[in-house]
């Protein structure tokens, strides 16, 4: 029903009805933006399972995420200079649309980074010359376009590569626009402001979190401070959703990266750095100071944050797979795996490797590492920083010349 | 990978005129005898196959693989240590180990362990660990000569990612480009001694550290000389005494991602991040003077070294592996291939992939690409940033866990490799 009303309200004729509220993986991090799945009853506690290359299609440059709605998939990607919008068939790969959105980005080798989120029949991309569309979902046609760069002055030199946030009715950028259009709140539907944030720290690279709170929602920033060129400092701040009001934040030295923070616990957040991770305790009613829990060099991570699962954390430090405490940092098991991004999947990790295209499925316990399946999903050689998306029992991975799917099946 | 994560695995080097004690078909620095990472090797038959001799562990570490006569020499942490290593490089069996200091741990991306090459020559080896000790030792057990310690001793800054530039011999001298304060960019120690011979870093320079750029040796107009390249200037140091003899300002800053290739006639072609600039040094009235010949968008974006070969060069650019006419900077040809560090022996191209792990040897030739052998030879899960070396024959290649030496034999072409492990 609010389907058919978002199509007609777009004047859109569309024979296909695309359902994203279905939509199982929605944005960067999955759909509450914490690398974890939501269905269940997708793995079986015992007996053998396999992983299965479902399909393989080429796709250009870029690290940005495939989000899957109820029948698509959607992402960036670039063919030298050109960068674009597409959408591909859930079930075979096929190309479905692709929107080209901008000629010219700052770095070419790297293509764009950005993540599309989709809600609501509609795909909003970022594209790396900092321009914010709303795409029909069904045909790739541009809604609403919002350039920051014009508007804004947003104008990061690695480019916006910053995943939008969906959060209620609206979508949520870190523009990469200094001072107080650091974060900007827009309308999903129509593309209007809904608010621009006040006293956000320098935050050009990182994407969003989002943390429910007893007084609402809260947008996570990993901001950097790099005043000091020689010892950068990083730390994670807290706007409120409702009008971008910046709530509290903490600064760590030493250390920092562009990993999405993670809410844990009623009242923690994981701030996962290129060199470590530290637990962070937020007061109640978000006011006093916050005091770091732990911090340990567990973890290294430049964008993917670890994945929490019952009490536990699960990410790789090095070339080690690593189970880490929630409760005191400590860690529990490693496995020489050498680095890779994680996705929780019902109790289980969808364990993808940095550069040898393996993927493994290993359950998420503190009692030890226990593979349940393998398989070369990728090439090795191609480097696949973007972490799985996930969607029942299809795992989707793309790196820079292809897109994978790969069906987790019992024996 | 991010600009942050290259510049660790290419760490500066700087480079110098041919050592005095070279035995032929050494390899005794980084990139190699006149530091371009190309050798001449009439030994071997013009088509060529990959085979391993052997592998072997080797601690975490970038540093890059030296080869005088019988010996081979790397850096590596064993976790509490860095040390300096020497072996046979018939075997790989460890000659010996020599302590340099505590391991520099790794950060930001970075691994554990020494980042420069060892540089070896009249029977000694030199290398500079990154807290920024330089080494000398006996070639031949390892025994410490002497030492200096280059922020004490010098004022000399630490980089973000610790001392990374490699030595270059040249005559009875150590060269060293480290950063700091003026004079103390370009700095060269007697050999035997370690003492200062002279320093340099013309004021003019700007932003302070220059530890991850490169220099390149290359007889100008007649004069032997450094070729430095800064940030937002390239400029010629005098070898004799390290007095600039030339400049030639570039409009862009950007930081300087490969060494300066000299080619015939005072010509250099300058690789940045945005890409290529050709630069032929004249004599003009008394003084050297720079001008560009030519600019290009291709050999943008890596840090692997470019070579030269008939009047073409040959090297990255991004991911493309791409053929340049050096007279004009024209593209003849590209390829995707899988990125890493190349070396030239002979007519062909040896490629390191630093994902993949795999050694291609592909024509050195204007016409096409043309693979010619690949093996798989390094583990693709742990990354290879660190160049090949070569010398008489074998070709050494190693990661943060592991070496491996292969011999490049002559055999009918696209002979496949079987791989002992």
């Amino acid at each position: 029903m609010r389907t058919a009303l978002a199509t007609l309200l777009f004047g859109v004729a569309s024979s296909l009805s695309v359902a994203a509220e279905d939509a199982p993986w929605p944005q960067w991090l999955g759909p509450a933006r914490t690398g974890a799945a939501s269905d269940t009853a997708v793995i079986p506690r015992t007996g053998a399972i396999r992983l299965k290359v479902a399909w393989r299609r080429p796709l250009g440059v870029g690290t940005a995420g495939l989000s899957v709605a109820s029948d698509r998939l959607v992402t960036l990607d670039s063919e030298a200079d050109k960068v674009s919008a597409v959408a591909l068939s859930r079930a075979d790969g096929s190309v479905l649309w692709r929107t080209l959105l901008d000629t010219g980005l700052p770095d070419e080798e790297r293509g764009p980074g950005s993540t599309p989120a989709v809600k609501g029949g509609l795909a909003f991309v970022l594209s790396p010359t900092c321009q914010l569309r709303g795409l029909d979902l069904a045909t790739g046609k541009v809604v609403w376009h919002v350039d920051l760069k014009a508007r804004f002055a947003a104008a990061p030199r690695q480019g916006c590569i910053s995943s939008p946030l969906l959060e209620g009715d609206r979508v949520i950028v870190q523009s990469g626009a200094a001072e107080d259009h650091r974060v900007l709140a827009f309308d999903q539907r129509t593309g209007e402001l809904s608010w621009s944030s006040k006293g956000a720290f320098r935050a050009n690279y990182s994407s969003p979190g989002l943390r429910e709170s007893a007084s609402g929602r809260q947008v996570l920033i990993h901001h950097t401070d790099i005043t000091t060129p020689t010892s950068p400092k990083g730390g994670v701040s807290a706007l409120r959703a409702q009008d971008g009001q910046l709530l509290w934040q903490t600064t760590l030295d030493q250390s920092w990266s562009y990993a999405t923070p993670i809410p844990f616990a009623a009242d923690r957040v994981l701030l996962a750095t290129w060199n470590d991770v530290a637990a962070i305790e937020v007061p109640a009613g978000d006011k006093g100071d916050l005091r770091t829990l732990w911090r340990v060099p567990a973890f290294t991570y430049y964008v993917n944050p670890p994945v929490y699962h019952d009490g536990h954390f699960y990410g790789t430090g090095g070339d080690l797979l690593r189970c880490v405490r929630a409760t005191d940092g400590g860690t529990a098991w490693e496995e020489k795996t050498y680095p890779g991004s994680v996705a929780l999947v019902d109790g289980h990790l969808a364990f993808l490797s940095v550069t040898a295209g393996l993927l493994r499925i290993v359950e998420a316990t503190p009692v030890g590492y226990k593979e349940r399946a393998r398989v070369e999903a990728l090439s090795p050689g191609a480097r696949a920083e973007t972490p799985p998306s996930v969607a029942g029992r299809r795992l989707f991975l793309r790196n820079d010349e292809e897109v994978v799917a790969v069906d987790l099946e019992t024996s | 990978m991010n600009k942050e994560r290259r510049a660790v695995a290419r760490l500066a080097l700087v480079v110098l005129a041919t050592p005095a004690f070279a035995g032929a078909g050494d390899w005794p620095q980084l990139w190699g005898p006149q530091v371009t990472a190309a050798v001449e090797d009439p030994g071997i038959a013009s088509r060529a196959a990959l085979a391993v001799i052997w592998r072997r562990p080797v601690g975490s570490g970038f540093s890059g693989i030296a080869v005088a006569g019988a010996r081979g020499f790397t850096g590596e942490s064993d976790g509490t240590n860095d040390l300096a290593v020497a072996f046979d490089v018939k075997t790989g069996a460890t000659s010996w180990r020599t302590v340099l200091g505590p391991t520099y741990r790794g950060h930001d991306g970075s691994r554990d362990g020494p980042l420069a090459t060892p540089a070896v020559g009249g029977g000694r080896v030199f290398m500079p660990g990154p807290h920024g000790l330089l080494v000398a030792m006996d070639a031949a057990s390892g025994r410490e000569l002497w030492r200096r310690d280059l922020p004490k001793d010098l004022e000399a800054k630490l980089p973000h990612y610790g001392f990374g530039s490699s030595p270059v011999l040249v005559g009875d001298l150590v060269m060293l480009q480290i950063g700091g304060k003026e004079k103390s960019g370009l700095v060269a120690f007697e050999a035997a001694t370690g003492k200062l011979a002279w320093s340099t870093l013309p004021s003019e320079t700007k932003g302070g550290s220059t530890g991850y750029t490169m220099a390149t040796p290359a007889e100008i107009a007649g004069t032997p000389q450094l070729v430095v390249m800064g940030h937002d200037r390239v400029f010629g140091v005098k070898v004799l005494d390290g007095s600039v003899v030339w400049t030639h300002l570039l409009a862009e800053p950007e930081e300087p991602t490969r060494s300066p290739l000299p080619l015939p006639n005072g010509r250099l072609l300058l690789s940045r991040y945005s890409g290529a600039i050709l630069l032929e040094v004249s004599r003009d009235g008394g003084a050297l003077k720079a001008a560009e010949v030519w600019r290009s968008p291709r050999l943008k974006n890596s840090y692997s070294p470019n070579v030269a070969q008939g009047g073409f060069v040959y090297g990255f650019s991004g991911q493309f592996l791409v053929c340049v006419d050096a007279a004009t900077g024209e593209q003849r040809w590209r390829q995707k291939v899988n990125a890493g560090t190349l070396i030239r022996v002979g007519q062909h191209l040896l490629i390191l992939g630093e994902q993949s792990g795999a050694l291609r040897v592909v024509e050195a030739t204007p016409e096409a690409y043309r693979l010619v052998a690949e093996a798989p030879v390094l583990n693709p899960g742990a990354q290879s940033s660190t160049g090949p070396s070569y010398a008489d024959g074998r070709i050494f290649v190693r990661n943060v866990e592991e070496m491996v030496a292969l011999s490049l034999t002559g055999s009918p072409a696209r002979a496949a490799l079987e791989v002992t492990r």
